[in-house]
């Protein structure tokens, strides 16, 4: 099973739909494809469209899913990356109204450089980042949730 | 909006209150309009990607929240 995950933000991000269902449509892609769909709304006869998710299911179907293929978001990409997934990611672009700026970008570019997933620039074709990603062993994402709370808590107790 | 959180945020500092700013994780090269608006007031201004630093020379650099 892919798992698609566009994030809740408010605007559509219909580019990687657009490719999915051509590869859907061609046979390329064969296996069960689950969208968490957020606010893009577009009808699939080979995509199964979920708008919102609750997070404990998200979770389970993401430790189902062979691939992740993630709009560049913080939070639904290190969710994918701490289950060791395979994840294919893709920022949303201001240019084309998915998002108010290109934040995504930046860390799109900053996950590739530490190895957590293969990045889907534009004028990339899907099909090829699909057969790479068999190959593809990603790095374990290094949490650092300590070091900020301990300094947190530190300064509070300082007060 | 953004006037409010000004408002509440200048309002907190008459009152004492202490202030601790965390810029996006998102952010790891780039500004914030939020984070523009409250960095003269803030107690601590935490940043969780060094590169911001650029923008935020306050910026206490801590790593990522995740």
């Amino acid at each position: 099973m892919i798992l698609v995950l566009l994030g809740t933000f408010v605007t559509p991000f219909e580019r990687p739909l657009i490719e999915i269902e051509k590869l859907c449509e061609a046979g390329t892609i064969a296996e069960e494809v689950i969208v968490q769909s957020g606010h893009t709304i577009m009808t699939s006869q080979y995509m199964v469209m979920r708008p919102f998710i609750d997070p404990k299911e998200l979770t389970e179907l993401c430790r189902e899913a062979r691939i992740v293929i993630s709009h560049a978001g913080a939070a639904s990409l290190i969710g994918a990356i701490q289950l060791g997934k395979k994840v294919i990611a893709i920022a949303r672009l201001s240019k084309y109204g998915e998002h108010v700026d290109d934040h995504q970008l930046e860390i799109l570019e900053k996950f590739a450089t530490l190895n957590y997933f293969l990045p889907w620039r534009e004028n990339v074709a899907l099909d090829s980042l699909l057969n790479e990603i068999d190959d593809f062993t990603p790095a374990a994402f290094v949490s650092n949730k300590p070091r900020i709370m301990n300094y947190l808590a530190d300064y509070i107790d300082s007060l | 909006m953004a006037l409010q959180l000004r408002q509440c945020a200048f309002l907190g500092k008459l009152l004492g209150v202490k202030i601790v700013f965390i810029l996006s994780y998102a952010r790891i090269n780039s500004k914030a309009l939020t984070a523009d608006i409250v960095y003269p007031v803030v107690d601590k201004f935490i940043i969780q990607w060094q590169d911001v630093k650029h923008y935020y020379a306050k910026g206490i650099f801590l790593g990522g929240i995740y």
